[in-house]
């Protein structure tokens, strides 16, 4: 082997490396090997898994789940933005509202979205409302206190900036404020995106007749442990892709606030 | 005696308050009694700590002073106002990340309602006034340490502020480009006929920069040692014996105030 051709395979290497291939290939043979030893109502291998998942691919269940999972977070989730930015953005800017409402936002942040589940499904309905306000309940906490943390971290400089080239009170809330608090408001979306997949899973498990949650949890009835896997690696997969997307906006349309991706 | 003044500064204090001396205040500012005129160059010389900036931000409104009184145009100050444009020297906090060149020297304006129309012709003849043209797309990221500096300086003249506050705006600039500044913030001065209050520590600036220079005694109690004329024409060159005689004198000062 020439030394040109060690260099280039060291750098394919590399690529396969940060992209995440290697990590990928190493599990999946741990998991093979693991699966080696145990029964597959136990513990399936990864072609039982890809069997049993190709099954609910081809019955159109798996996308169904997907779809209406991931319905039930993107409606919640953006109804949790849309509320939970301004409140964050008044609640930071206000020292009487931020005085007036920080107790209960130390207070609520604590108590898990699905700690309400009951609570939710006596009062919104066992249909799609009471888990929409789950996912709602999950965003709305990470976004309002990253919101606040972005107002509070405003370099006093750009609001004189504002304030010597004439601007008023509330002049500065949208030129400057606003602006500068976007890479703090978009950390807590992500954040509130982790927390709704987390919750929404727990909600289907508990209250629902389909979605991801409903899949891992009813998979067991039915003795098909390869679905419950199946269900996981969707949840972990789409996940992560969901991330990587919101990621890819920040740096591309945001880039200019600040965002890092 | 006809002449314009546009700030007026009598028996100026600045304390802030510390428990440290329990009822016995540390004035940082004492007495500090100045008339600046319409037009006029005026640096403030003082060394590191003495009160140069304390002093300018109670000038352009940010920080309360303690006693004494101050006039813009006959009006006591009680914050910040328009009139008064400041060049902060961090550029990278003082510009909006978030706007271009373009946008950034636009502010005052869209925040004053100007429309579009005209502010498009003052914008683009202000940019050219710093000599940033070519550049109006720019993003600050993309930009220079000097030509942060221009985007404020133009941001404060598009605005029609009739006076600059500087304090000490090509401070974190390389010796070149620093010396490029100060022959452009001349020729803008000249171009313009705004009012400057220029801060900096160093007397070669303030020698090359100031029709008047007022020397910072050290803090605490800093005071106006004395004010002086310096009737030399620009652009001035250091090696320029009026000049020489100036840093001298200057540099005397200081010899007797810092003794060390
Ligand atoms: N917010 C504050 N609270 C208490 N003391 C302050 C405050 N700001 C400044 N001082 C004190 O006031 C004095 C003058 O500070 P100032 O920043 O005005 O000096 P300066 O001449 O601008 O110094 P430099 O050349 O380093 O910029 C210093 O002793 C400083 O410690
Ligand atoms: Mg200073």
């Amino acid at each position: 082997m020439s030394r040109l051709e060690k260099m280039r395979q060291n750098k394919i290497f590399d690529v396969l490396l940060k992209k995440g291939a290697v990590t990928f290939v190493l599990i999946t043979a741990l998991w093979q090997l693991a699966s080696l030893f145990n029964d597959a109502d136990f513990l399936p291998g990864p072609a039982q898994t890809l069997k049993g998942g190709w099954e609910i691919v081809r019955n159109g269940v798996l996308f169904d789940y997907v779809a209406i999972s991931f319905m039930r977070i993107f409606v919640g989730w953006s109804i949790g933005i849309v509320c939970a930015v301004p409140i964050g953005l008044i609640v930071g800017q206000f020292v009487l509202a931020r005085e007036i409402l920080e107790p209960f936002i130390n207070f609520f942040r604590f108590v898990p979205a699905i700690g309400f589940l009951t609570l939710f499904l006596m009062w919104f309905g066992v249909e799609e409302e009471s888990k929409i306000a789950i996912i709602v309940y999950a965003t709305i906490f990470p976004v309002i206190i990253n919101t606040i943390a972005g107002v509070a971290g405003i370099s006093e400089i750009k609001i004189q900036v504002a304030q010597s080239q004439g601007a008023s009170p509330f002049q500065i809330f949208y030129t400057v404020t606003i602006p500068a608090s976007v890479p703090y408001i978009f950390t807590g979306i992500r954040l509130g995106l982790s927390g709704a997949i987390i919750s929404i899973v727990a909600a289907e498990m508990l209250a629902a007749q389909s979605g991801i949650g409903y899949l891992i949890y009813t998979s067991r009835l039915y003795f098909r442990t390869d679905w419950i896997f199946v269900g996981i690696l969707t949840l972990g997969l789409s996940g992560y892709l969901s991330d990587r997307l919101l990621r890819f906006f920040g740096r591309t349309i945001l880039r200019r606030y600040g965002v890092k991706g | 005696m006809g002449e314009d003044i546009i700030i007026k500064i009598e028996h100026l204090s600045k304390s802030y308050e510390s428990d440290k001396t329990k009822g016995e205040k540390t004035f940082i500012l004492d007495d500090i009694n100045l008339d600046i005129s319409r037009g006029e160059f005026h640096v403030f010389l003082g060394w590191s700590g003495c009160g140069k900036s304390t002093l300018l931000n109670i000038i352009a409104g940010f920080v309360p002073k303690s006693g004494g009184s101050i006039t813009v145009n006959g009006h006591n100050i009680d914050g910040p106002g328009r009139e008064r444009g400041v060049v902060f020297q961090n550029a990278d906090a003082a510009i909006f990340p978030w706007n271009t060149v373009w946008k950034n020297v636009g502010y005052g304006l869209r925040i004053k309602g100007t429309p579009t129309a005209e502010r498009d012709e003052i914008v683009s003849r202000c940019i050219k006034v710093v000599g940033l043209e070519g550049h109006e797309n720019k993003y600050p990221d993309e930009l220079s340490g000097g030509m942060k500096q221009r985007v404020q300086i133009a941001r404060s003249i598009a605005n029609d502020s009739e006076i600059l506050i500087m304090d000490e705006p090509f401070g974190a600039l390389d010796a070149q480009t620093r010396r490029l500044m100060q022959k452009e913030v001349v020729a803008i001065w000249k171009e313009t006929g705004k009012t400057i209050l220029f801060v900096t520590h160093d007397i070669q600036e303030a020698v090359s920069l100031g029709q008047k220079v007022s020397i910072m005694s050290r803090s605490p109690n800093a005071t106006i040692l004395e004010t002086i004329n310096i009737g030399v024409p620009y652009p001035r060159k250091l090696d320029n014996a009026q000049v020489a005689d100036f840093f001298q004198r200057i540099q005397g000062f200081f010899d007797i105030e810092y003794e060390i």
